[in-house]
């Protein structure tokens, strides 16, 4: 009997155990606030002109973590409306530029084209010309970021 | 007995199955912890400019105007231009509004701007505040956190060699110590009335050398020739023929550091 017992003495302390390992006594992580969670995003406008063969960029704050939408609205060279690819990103500035971490090749159009996710801290948009201006182009593009 | 041996093993595998925490990051590249970065460009009449960095935590940044010259010369210019401390905004930088963080500064060894920041995105502007007369080449150099102070006696340095008729020659010294320099021509050619130029600055990233923070003519003597105050670091100190020279001649330059 005592030897019964003491097995289902160590079966139930090794479920606790188990039980234990699972359920981490650390603190569990906090759950990451939703995008956006402090209202509707805040859009600013980064207009100019975007010189043949050049680049431009433009600096915002993001204040919380969230989804930040880049949309390049207009594109015009002589103008007129222009489907030439451009490349759009989103980077930090550095020295003198903006260093971009996600960006692509895109026309304009009235759907963002560069989408993400950004942790708080200062960003910047960056446009440039991949070599298919014929001109220098006026541009409009838009920039949805957490409020 | 056996039995709750097995289970307990059996636990102990699953505790370790449970831990799945340990699944490895992708390696990021470290932040630095400090760094020294050089800021040169051309400043327009009227005209702004901004460099942008990241500082990882809170620390001291300095900012040290080291070079204006008229562009495209080596002539240079000791009008006072605006340096600010800012956060990049738009296509600027915006200027911070707290105290101590923007100042006219004029060219030096030693830092003008000199503040606290928390870690975060920030810029230095420098901008003409409506003297300069025309286009001008600067250098800025920006240390964070605060230059380091090594615990070394003042020492001094010889910098001697032979200078060619229309030539320079340029050497490059450490400031261990904020404090004061002094350079002294003691000797050109055994002369006292031989003149040649002396200049004391950084070396720009760009390729072009020494930039100059001060550029004098001077013949050779006992007593300094320049003395300023200098932050630690690395500096530049060039000797050039004034364009008097008939003939090569032996130099002899002390540094007398912090």
């Amino acid at each position: 009997m005592p030897s019964r017992v003491s097995a289902r003495l160590a079966l139930l302390l090794s479920l606790v155990l188990v039980a234990g390992a699972c359920n981490d006594d650390s603190p569990a992580a906090p759950s990451e606030p939703p995008p956006n969670s402090g209202g509707a995003p805040i859009v600013e406008s980064f207009t100019g002109t975007l010189a043949q063969n050049g680049s431009t960029f433009y600096s915002f704050n993001v204040p919380q973590t969230g989804q930040v939408l880049l949309t390049l609205i207009t594109l015009r060279e002589d103008g007129t409306d222009s489907t030439a690819l451009v490349s759009l990103g989103i980077g930090n500035p550095v020295g003198t530029g903006c260093n971009v971490l996600t960006g692509s090749v895109i026309a304009a159009g009235a759907s963002p084209q560069v989408t993400t996710t950004q942790t708080p801290g200062v960003y910047c948009a960056r446009l440039g010309d991949v070599g298919n201006l014929t001109a220098a182009a006026t541009f409009h593009v838009n920039i949805a970021r957490p409020r | 007995m056996r039995i709750p041996a097995l289970v307990l093993l059996a636990s102990l595998c699953l505790v370790s199955g449970c831990n799945n925490d340990e699944t490895p990051t992708d390696p990021s590249d470290p932040l630095p912890s400090s760094f020294t970065q050089i800021y040169s460009d051309t400043l327009t009449r009227g005209g702004s400019g901004f460099f942008s960095f990241f500082v990882p935590e809170q620390g001291t940044v300095a900012v040290l105007l080291v070079s204006l010259t008229n562009t495209g010369t080596t002539t240079l210019v000791n009008t006072p231009i605006l340096m600010a401390l800012g956060i990049p905004a738009g296509t600027g930088c915006a200027p911070l509004t707290v105290g101590g963080t923007s100042t006219m500064a004029t060219p030096g060894l030693a830092a003008q701007l000199r503040t606290s920041i928390a870690a975060g995105t920030y810029c230095i502007r420098v901008s003409d505040a409506g003297a300069l007369s025309g286009d001008t080449d600067f250098v800025i150099r920006f240390v964070y956190p605060n230059p380091p102070q090594f615990v070394t006696s003042p020492f001094t340095e010889t910098f001697a060699s032979n200078l060619t008729v229309g030539g320079t020659a340029t050497r490059s010294f450490i400031s261990n110590n904020q404090g004061a320099l002094a350079i002294t021509l003691t000797d050109l050619g055994g002369s006292s009335s031989l003149v040649a130029t002396i200049g004391v600055g950084v070396v720009a990233n760009d390729g072009t050398g020494c930039r100059f923070a001060m550029l004098i003519e001077t013949t050779a003597g006992a007593n300094p020739q320049i003395s300023t105050p200098i932050d630690s670091g690395v500096y530049c100190v060039r000797i050039a023929d004034a364009g008097r020279f008939t003939d090569t001649v032996s130099f002899s330059i002390r540094l007398a550091h912090p």
